[in-house]
């Protein structure tokens, strides 16, 4: 039976204080518009989600309780790349400038007796764009894998550039990989005393994207 | 059942007469008489009778704490040793990545089963955040010096945002408790829906202003907002639905027409008519 027969013997308008002034009339007028089209009957309602679904899913509302924030792609192809997930978690950490290079450390009021670059003699502070992009060694690093990198970007504009530069479809691991053999080249350093040389740091990535390699070859 | 030995007697040969047919006897050393409002004379009398021990309510059942009231933040601590427990057992020499997958599918899981029941006290989340952030960030050893990385509000959001995957278990709580909530609406043809209806609501009025019931039920309905801002209702007998504050056409009508809200004699009305006030015209 349609809404509006169901209660003939209340009319709509008893719901209301009247009189009604002429927008609340209206308004009135709108919403009998809408009831009229509704028909009742003996099933429960149903109650669907905003996901477009009849069915419940905690993992949707989770979703939908945290929230969206639309942040840069660039999480997403982490996550997607097919490095090791110590790799992945490293890079998150330099996506988010997290990583303890020792502009960071001085952040965090720690005393150390010297805040710049072990990589290169320019007296630059240690900052995270410094040892993985502008410092020389990085720079040597990035161009024997044919990338250039660009002066005075930001962080996510960088990682679009090195992208387009690469033109492959595994970009992510390459840069994730030459990221983490630039950082290991600085720990070796200071924890090791092992000299930086870009030749054992080409032999460190070519081994690691071996590994991915043959990942990608077993995968296809 | 009641506390008369009378009873009791019955109880007993009944379960002896099962498990002697059956072979499956009961081991009285492990049951347990648990008194509601009965005298301390007569219950010592009736656990002699039984041969088994007297309890106290909270006890846990089927994994839950189960009581009359609340249950206390006293009452959960098996669930947060449970995770320190764990964390003994987590390897030093785990690198970061690995120590976040034993915080995702390990130290994170372990509440779920009680968050699906119960809202958690917010103390209750911390002590078990505070085992998730030791196990991110400094291994497995409580007392070792070494500082987060990152801030856990922004290791809390999911992978596609920006995060590092590990739930917010404030969050997560709500969200498994929000499926009563679609149950009560959907009216599931369960026991305990029908009972709430039934008790609660049989009078045509809606969950919305009142908060009556249960402990439970008070806690669930504190995630109504939420549901309702997730929620959209295909009318069929319109008994559950309310018509000003519930997203059934294209708008929620509060908002489409306040106007008109504003003339409205009362503020809440359920969607059915029989609940409608009588005519007055």
């Amino acid at each position: 039976m349609p809404f509006i027969h169901a209660h003939s013997q209340n009319p709509l308008h008893s719901l209301f204080t009247l009189p009604l002034s002429v927008q609340a009339h209206t308004q009135l007028l709108l919403l009998h518009q809408e009831l009229i089209e509704i028909t009742l009957n003996e099933e429960p309602d149903v109650w669907a989600y905003i996901w477009n679904a009849e069915t419940f899913s905690v993992n949707k509302a989770y979703k939908q309780l945290s929230g969206f924030s639309h942040p840069h792609p660039a999480f997403k192809w982490i996550w997607k790349s097919a490095c090791q997930n110590k790799h992945k978690v490293f890079f998150w950490l330099v996506l988010k400038d997290r990583i303890s290079t020792r502009e960071l450390l001085r952040r965090k009021n720690m005393n150390l007796e010297d805040y710049n670059c072990v990589l290169c003699n320019s007296r630059m502070e240690e900052t995270l764009m410094h040892l993985l992009l502008q410092c020389p060694f990085a720079t040597q690093c990035w161009a024997w894998i044919n990338v250039q990198v660009p002066n005075d970007l930001e962080a996510f504009q960088v990682l679009q550039s090195f992208r387009n530069q690469l033109s492959v479809s595994f970009f992510m691991e390459i840069i994730i990989l030459m990221c983490w053999v630039i950082w290991k080249a600085r720990n070796d350093l200071i924890f090791r005393q092992i000299n930086p040389l870009i030749l054992n740091s080409k032999e460190d990535f070519r081994r690691e994207i071996g590994v991915f390699s043959l990942f990608l070859f077993f995968v296809s | 059942m009641e506390a008369c030995s009378r009873q009791l007697w019955t109880l007993k040969a009944l379960l002896q007469s099962f498990g002697e047919s059956t072979g499956l006897r009961v081991n009285h050393a492990k049951s347990m008489i648990v008194p509601i409002n009965t005298p301390e004379s007569k219950l010592s009398l009736l656990a002699n009778t039984f041969n088994c021990e007297v309890g106290k309510l909270p006890f846990t059942y089927l994994g839950l704490p189960l009581s009359l009231t609340k249950p206390k933040v006293i009452d959960f601590t098996p669930i947060v040793n449970r995770c320190e427990r764990r964390l003994a057992a987590t390897s030093t020499f785990l690198s970061q990545a690995g120590r976040l997958e034993i915080t995702n599918s390990v130290l994170s899981a372990l509440p779920t089963f009680c968050m699906s029941t119960f809202l958690l006290q917010q103390s209750v989340i911390e002590q078990i955040d505070k085992f998730r952030k030791i196990c991110l960030w400094r291994g497995s050893d409580v007392n070792a010096k070494q500082r987060p990385k990152a801030a856990w509000t922004m290791v809390c959001r999911s992978k596609e945002e920006g995060g590092l995957g590990v739930i917010n278990i404030r969050t997560q709580n709500e969200a498994l408790l929000l499926k009563h909530l679609h149950k009560f609406f959907n009216k599931v043809d369960l026991p305990w829906v029908a009972l709430i209806w039934e008790s609660y609501y049989s009078s045509g009025a809606l969950p919305g202003s009142s908060k009556k019931g249960s402990f439970w039920w008070r806690d669930i309905l504190k995630l109504l907002p939420k549901f309702k801002g997730m929620a959209r209702v295909k009318i069929n007998s319109g008994t559950s639905c309310l018509l000003w504050d519930d997203l059934w056409g294209s708008d929620v009508l509060a908002s489409k027409f306040p106007e008109l809200l504003s003339f409205a004699k009362k503020k809440t009305y359920a969607f059915h008519p029989c609940t409608l006030p009588e005519s007055t015209a």
